[in-house]
């Protein structure tokens, strides 16, 4: 009965225009108060305070930074450069090199929006002018933008990490095999689809001076993810590490940002932590309450009935997030069915890991898919162009990236392959 | 009919509240710019030392959480002036276009109880931490002197959306903002 009456409020709530961070706020507390035992509103500001009052946030706020100043710079420029001279000569070459510019500028940002915003601002005007269509350059970038949350570093990750305490890291090093292999699977679509014929040939001379000039550009991930991978970097190092190269470089090596950017930058980066950690404060005493009440236990009791295999089980956790990235955002999808569904899938032997690149790609899929796609929208306001025709394009993309992601769910040493 | 007169004194109550939300929209954007520069500029004191001088500053990374908390609990706040906080459209449709503008003031008012109701309670939270005498474990603070940020943003949040039911033209169009 009460759990008809916190469904009923929240559906009010939502009527009368309340942002989500509200409705779960309301939800949460009423949770607290009406159906938890021995508890009270108190213990959600408690489970708030311990929430964010952790070391392990602290990557987060540096990568959203590094990435907002490596967006608005010459990084990806360079790295496009370096992109367009290596796939020339190939059928769809340029829509190739959009593929691998997002993979390698996804190595440095942990966010799919920026990574769109980045790369498909240049490369939207270039594909067009060689005569791709637009649905499928519109579909093309905002699949491949998705990149961003899947290769490292990755703030949904990071998020997940936190909420079902599973290593930052080695979620890191997991997501890298499914990135390349996702980044391999578009840019095989766009060479076997592509309307456009091979352009020139390629060049080592060209190829080795854009490699010169973007070299600071390309160091970043290596640096990012060597750091990572040998173990010479924590999470926050490494996040740190990439906000100051990323200030170097920008600042001093290709002078493309002023201090009046940067405030602008600091503006973009607190709107979004500030957005992220109350979402995650109240996710996270959701998640106290649910395990104190045992409610994972029961439900992995109940489900256990009918999901007894991890093949029903991995398909399960596909359909549940496929639907929820229908639906929800990425951040309130991880911090709230996570805890969860995790219990679910470690019982039938999964490693909370692969689960977590499970999660992360699912969702992913969900950035594209209508009606609240997130990257449909950028989309939208970056390139001037319809939902109808930005759609149409992106759906073709869902079932090239439905390949990888079921190729990692039965496959989980493409994950393990980089984790140590 | 309005008079000359009650339509000056309207226009003055409106400046008197635009000054009172650009001050405080001014003095939140520094402190959650300033506890957001203060927390990396202390992390990166820290990796800087250890890495290159093989010491690092103690209590460098508790300083750095309590900055980001600051910055990111006063960027709730931040965000309510940005319309940046996510929220989901898929019922708007429910409503008559025509009520728009009253849903909107409705929801305004909503939130500021909301929003007013988490600085109460987060006040109890923090006179249970003071009157317990709770310290940081690493610095020689009081805890309750960092989780005021709690109350204070809740509150600030709860008066910006106050100030946008008495006058509308405040509010922010609403924008997006993902991960």
């Amino acid at each position: 009965m009460t759990g008809v009456a916190i469904g009923l409020g929240s559906f009010a709530l939502l009527l009368l225009r309340q942002p989500m961070v509200l409705v779960l706020a309301v939800a949460v507390a009423a949770i607290h108060q009406f159906v938890a035992r021995s508890s009270s509103i108190e213990f959600l500001i408690q489970d708030f305070w311990f929430t964010i009052d952790r070391d392990v946030l602290l990557p987060i706020p540096m990568f959203i930074l590094a990435g907002n100043i490596m967006s608005r710079g010459e990084i990806a420029q360079r790295l496009i450069n370096i992109m367009v001279e290596m796939t020339a000569g190939i059928r769809g070459g340029l829509a190739v090199a959009t593929i691998l510019a997002c993979a390698s500028f996804a190595a440095i940002s942990g966010s799919s929006i920026v990574t769109l915003a980045a790369i498909g601002s240049i490369m939207y005007p270039a594909l067009l002018r060689e005569g791709y269509s637009k649905p499928f350059t519109l579909g093309l970038l905002c699949s491949a933008g998705t990149l961003g949350i899947l290769i490292p570093p990755s703030i949904p990750m990071m998020l997940y990490g936190i909420i079902t305490d599973t290593s930052i890291v080695k979620l890191f090093m997991g997501g890298i095999g499914p990135g390349l292999l996702l980044t391999l699977a578009l840019a095989l679509y766009c060479i076997k689809v592509a309307p456009v014929s091979a352009r020139g040939s390629f060049s080592a001379r060209r190829f080795a001076v854009a490699v010169g000039r973007g070299g600071p550009a390309l160091l970043l991930p290596v640096i990012l993810l060597g750091g990572i991978y040998s173990g010479f970097f924590t999470a926050t190092e490494a996040a740190v590490v990439s906000l100051v190269y990323a200030l170097v470089v920008e600042g001093f090596y290709y002078r493309d940002i002023s201090p009046g950017d940067l405030k602008e930058m600091l503006g973009e980066t607190v709107k979004l932590f500030g957005t992220l950690l109350p979402l995650l404060a109240l996710a996270g005493s959701f998640n106290t309450i649910l395990d104190y009440e045992g409610v994972p236990r029961a439900m992995v009791g109940w489900l256990g009935q009918w999901i007894d295999t991890p093949l029903a089980a991995g398909m399960t956790l596909n359909v549940v997030l496929l639907i929820a990235g229908f639906f929800m955002d990425v951040g309130s999808a991880i911090l709230i069915l996570s805890p969860l569904l995790l219990p679910l899938m470690t019982a039938q032997g999964y490693d909370p890991v692969h689960v977590g690149v499970i999660t992360t790609m699912n969702l992913e899929i969900g950035y594209i898919t209508p009606p609240v796609g997130l990257n449909l929208f950028v989309a939208m306001g970056v390139f001037k162009e319809s939902f109808v025709t930005i759609v149409r394009g992106a759906l073709p993309m869902v079932l090239v990236m439905l390949v990888p992601l079921l190729i990692t769910t039965y496959w989980p040493a493409i994950v393990f392959f980089f984790v140590r | 009919m309005q008079t000359a007169a009650e339509a000056g004194n309207a226009g003055a109550a409106g400046g008197i509240l635009a000054v009172l939300y650009g001050a405080i929209t001014r003095l939140e954007t520094f402190l959650c710019f300033a506890a957001f520069i203060a927390g990396t500029a202390a992390l990166f004191a820290d990796i800087v030392g250890r890495e290159l001088f093989g010491f690092g500053i103690f209590g460098a990374q508790r300083i750095a959480v309590y900055c980001m908390a600051v910055a990111g609990v006063l960027g709730f706040s931040y965000v309510v002036s940005q319309g940046g906080h996510l929220r989901p459209t898929i019922l708007d449709k429910l409503v008559p276009a025509r009520l728009d503008p009253l849903v909107t003031r409705l929801g305004d008012l909503l939130s500021a109880a909301i929003c007013l109701g988490l600085a109460v309670a987060s006040l109890l939270f923090v006179r249970g931490t003071y009157e317990i005498g709770e310290y940081s474990m690493t610095l020689p603070i009081p805890i309750w002197t960092v989780q005021t940020m709690l109350p204070a943003a809740f509150a600030i949040a709860g008066l910006k959306y106050l100030l946008f039911v008495l006058r509308p033209a405040l509010r922010p169009v609403q924008a997006s903002s993902e991960l």
